[in-house]
């Protein structure tokens, strides 16, 4: 479903030499490293908003990318957010919020509370739900888990092996290591070079 | 994505209006007074020139007492005797006063009799603004009697040419040609000071509510800057990833602010309405794309920056400069000899030019 194949990204420096990976449909990969070794720089390239220097990606389906910092409009409530980006109608809206990947979000909830009254996990569900709300196969996901408490890390932990078990294919660049015991396949970036890590090495070591 | 841009605009327009109103009402109350806290007694218009007049002549002494009479001279310039020319560039060194003219005895006499007496004009380097007026004074008073001397003389040398005794004026006109006599009779005159309302085709009003309007819409990045979402990367990728272009999203976010700054304009304009200073009716239409180009700037600047504080502090910063080197927030006879010469490349000079035009003309 997506293939990068010896991908290298270059701006005054190198950033990405030579990536190789391969995720297919169901699969999720986890990203680790550390801040600036081009975790982001290679979601924004898979997403097509950045383009390599040399190398090629290869995607069959619809992206969705959710950043970390969200795009939500603060004076706007919930459905006028996700209005903002599709061309449904209200009542198509509540239906897929009602669906079974984007109900477990439960952005119904608080459907009518302004952006500014949400809590940071209200926040990172209902960008995650507007991302969603256009059906996409392939999920980006940056920090997903930053500045969240336990119960919101575990609502999107849980939408995570949904996702994948409807089909879906998701990379998650983050810093978190119980983000990655969900993931089938975790890449360690350092100095622009990506390394698949054996599944009996741990994340924390890697990081330190 | 326009439901929702609309739902915004509704949700913003309270605050937009909070600000036009506290910016606006200051600038409209700044407007009215405009004319008179520029030129009221005790204020730059009124300035100190010391003179010395030697006392042998009664002809210089009435034709100064004329001029110094005049109403436009009598409200600008204070003068001040002095008993001798020594005296008078004492004073002007030692800043006691802003000038000195040093009248020679044969001043007077002398024009008449086709000599060319000058006056001494005295004054120091113009640094401040009253010395600039009162330099611009005395140069407008040297030319024109430099001039009313030269066409004197003129008058004489054309009696001459004919044979005409110069005392006896009422020959001349059988003699000379009309034309002649008229161009130097016309360039007769001392002293012909202007004020800004004399030689602008709008009053000093009309300029100050004209720029101050175009200046408050243009720092509305204040307000805006938090409604425009171009300089917020997620943003951004989220609207490239939907479909919508950067250019889409401009245009529907310039939009937004139009429609917001239109509103603010029309309440603008009802308000002007009940003044004096004479907006016309056609200004409500034409106004349009004059807000619609202060839209896609103000927009425009508040994608510029990352956030909405530095978008508001450096707009701040290089439009106030900008606006002052435009003539906006002074006339520009009012601002010093090096910037007036820059005025005309300053853009915002020929957008406050079309909104007086618009607005008044």
């Amino acid at each position: 479903m997506v293939s990068i194949d010896n991908v290298s990204v270059k701006y005054k420096k190198t950033i990405l030499k030579e990536v190789n990976i391969e995720a297919s449909k169901g699969e999720c990969i986890g990203l680790l490293g550390l801040n600036g070794s081009g975790k982001s720089t290679l979601l924004s390239a898979i997403a097509g908003l950045k383009k390599p220097s040399s190398g090629r990606i290869k995607i069959e389906g619809k992206t969705g990318f959710v950043t970390q910092e969200n795009a939500l409009i603060d004076e706007l409530n919930a459905y006028d957010n996700l209005l903002m980006w599709t061309s449904f109608k209200k009542d198509e809206i509540m239906k897929a919020l009602n669906g079974p990947e984007l109900s477990m979000l439960k952005v119904t909830d608080y459907i009518n509370v302004k952006v500014r009254n949400m809590s940071g996990g209200m926040k990172k569900r209902l960008a995650l739900a507007s991302v969603l709300i256009t059906g996409p196969d392939i999920l980006l996901m940056d920090e997903p888990l930053a500045a969240l408490d336990i119960p919101a890390k575990q609502d999107i932990l849980k939408f995570i092996d949904v996702f994948k078990q409807g089909g879906g294919t998701i990379f998650i660049a983050s810093h978190d290591e119980g983000v990655f015991d969900h993931c089938d396949k975790v890449y360690h970036l350092k100095d622009g070079k990506c390394t698949l890590l054996d599944k009996s090495t741990r994340v924390s070591q890697i990081v330190i | 994505m326009i439901r929702a841009s609309l739902k915004r605009i509704l949700y913003f327009m309270p605050f937009v209006i909070v600000y036009f109103l506290v910016l606006g009402l200051t600038a409209l109350a700044f407007s009215l007074l405009a004319e008179s806290v520029l030129f009221k007694d005790g204020s730059f218009s009124v300035v100190k020139v010391a003179y010395y007049l030697p006392d042998d002549s009664a002809l210089n002494e009435t034709g100064f007492s004329f001029v110094s009479h005049m109403e436009s001279v009598e409200g600008s310039i204070s003068f001040v005797e002095y008993d001798s020319d020594r005296e008078v560039h004492e004073a002007v060194d030692e800043e006691d006063v802003s000038a000195g003219l040093i009248i020679p005895a044969d001043f007077a006499s002398g024009i008449f009799s086709g000599t060319n007496p000058e006056i001494e004009v005295v004054f120091k380097s113009a640094d401040t603004f009253d010395e600039h007026v009162v330099a611009d004074i005395m140069l407008v008073l040297a030319n024109d009697l430099g001039v009313g001397q030269a066409s004197v003389q003129a008058t004489y040398s054309l009696c001459d040419e004919y044979g005409i005794d110069p005392n006896r004026s009422y020959d001349i006109s059988e003699q000379v040609r009309v034309s002649e006599l008229a161009y130097a009779m016309d360039r007769f005159h001392a002293i012909d000071i202007k004020t800004i309302d004399d030689i602008s085709t709008y009053t000093l009003v009309q300029k100050v509510t004209a720029s101050v309007l175009i200046y408050i819409f243009i720092l509305s990045v204040f307000v805006f800057a938090y409604f425009c979402k171009g300089s917020n990367r997620a943003f951004v990728i989220k609207a490239k990833l939907s479909g919508i272009s950067l250019l889409k999203l401009f245009s529907t976010e310039a939009l937004s602010v139009w429609i917001m700054m239109y509103i603010v304009f029309v309440l603008f304009f009802i308000g002007l309405k009940f003044t004096s200073i004479g907006i016309k009716t056609s200004a409500v239409l034409f106004m349009i794309p004059v807000m619609l180009l202060l839209a896609c700037l103000v927009t425009g600047i508040c994608y510029l920056f990352k956030t909405p504080v530095s978008a508001s502090y450096i707009s701040f910063a290089f439009f106030t400069v900008l606006m002052y080197g435009a003539g906006g927030l002074l006339p520009i006879e009012f601002l010093p000899r090096f910037l007036q010469k820059w005025v005309f490349i300053n853009p915002l000079k020929y957008l406050i030019d079309f909104t007086l035009e618009v607005m008044f003309g």
